[in-house]
């Protein structure tokens, strides 16, 4: 019926309005009824999927962007965290490197006294042992020298010493016999 | 068998001997006692312990002289005397020994007593001193 009307507007309308733009009213509504119903077609069955692939990847591409700021700034905290570490661990190193080099010299030093203390202990030994020796060798040299002198004593006086000059050394002698 | 001591063998050897009993048999006694407790080699040592006994008990003492030259007999009577004071013994016997290495001067050595009036032992004491 929708089509009968039609034709007949569009024969009514073939002299005078449209039909003065030499345009085929019926190809025109034919064209335009075929173009509603292929658009209702579109519309219900096509476009919903289309539509919802596309909402589908704008969601998705929405979420990835999300997450993909939410890794930046969880990346951004990650270099901050590292970095502050990394600056705690450079000053604890530097402070164990102070403390290291502190003791090291401290060792040094201890070491140094040490040594030379232990070198005056062993020139102080030394010169002790040398001047023993010293005295040794002069206790020896006089030892020698008294037993010489003794010797060569004895022997003048074993060649000076008369017969008489000993009984008058005896007689001597005779006289300091203590009374008993 | 109790063994003897030494000292105890000198006492009884003085007693004996100043019993009037004679030396030999007192020698051959003692000699039995050191043989037969095995001691035959202490016998110098116990002729020096009756000496040393005779002389305590101002009996008798063998003096030993030495000296570098030999003693006038006038000498050797003045030492006598001087010895015989000495150790207030009334006996005393003279043994001579010359020997060069005293150099000059005297040394007497009894039982108990020793003087040593040498130049040798002035010389040692010198070089004591020094």
């Amino acid at each position: 019926m929708l089509g009968q009307s039609l034709t007949q507007f569009a024969d009514s309308s073939s002299s005078s309005g449209i039909g003065a733009f030499n345009i085929n009213l019926k190809s025109f509504i034919f064209q335009l009824v075929t173009f509603v119903l292929v658009l209702l077609v579109f519309k219900r069955w096509i476009l919903p999927p289309i539509l919802k692939t596309l909402d589908d990847r704008q969601k998705t591409l929405e979420d990835s962007l999300t997450n993909a700021q939410q890794t930046e700034e969880t990346l951004r905290k990650t270099e901050a965290r590292v970095a502050e570490t990394l600056q705690q661990a450079r000053t604890q190193a530097d402070a164990a490197l102070a403390d290291a080099q502190a003791e090291a010299k401290k060792i040094i030093t201890a070491g140094e006294q040490k040594g030379e203390e232990a070198a005056k202990r062993v020139r102080k030994e030394a010169d002790s042992f040398l001047q023993e020796q010293s005295q040794e060798l002069r206790r020896e040299l006089r030892d020698e020298l008294v037993t010489l002198v003794a010797q060569t004593t004895a022997k003048v006086i074993e060649q000076k010493l008369t017969p008489e000059e000993d009984m008058q050394l005896i007689k001597n002698a005779v006289k300091v016999l203590p009374n008993e | 068998m109790n063994k003897v001591s030494r000292r105890e063998l000198a006492h009884y050897a003085a007693d004996q001997l100043l019993s009037d009993v004679s030396g030999s048999k007192v020698a051959k006694q003692l000699a039995a006692v050191l043989v037969s407790s095995q001691r035959a080699d202490e016998a110098e040592l116990l002729a020096n312990d009756i000496a040393w006994e005779l002389e305590s008990r101002g009996k008798f003492t063998a003096a030993k002289v030495t000296s570098a030259h030999s003693l006038s007999p006038s000498l050797r009577k003045q030492l006598l005397a001087a010895v015989k004071q000495a150790t207030a013994v009334e006996a005393v016997e003279l043994e001579e020994f010359t020997d060069s290495a005293v150099l000059g001067g005297l040394r007497v050595e009894t039982a108990v007593h020793s003087w040593d009036e040498t130049v040798a032992r002035r010389l040692n004491d010198l070089r004591g001193v020094i």
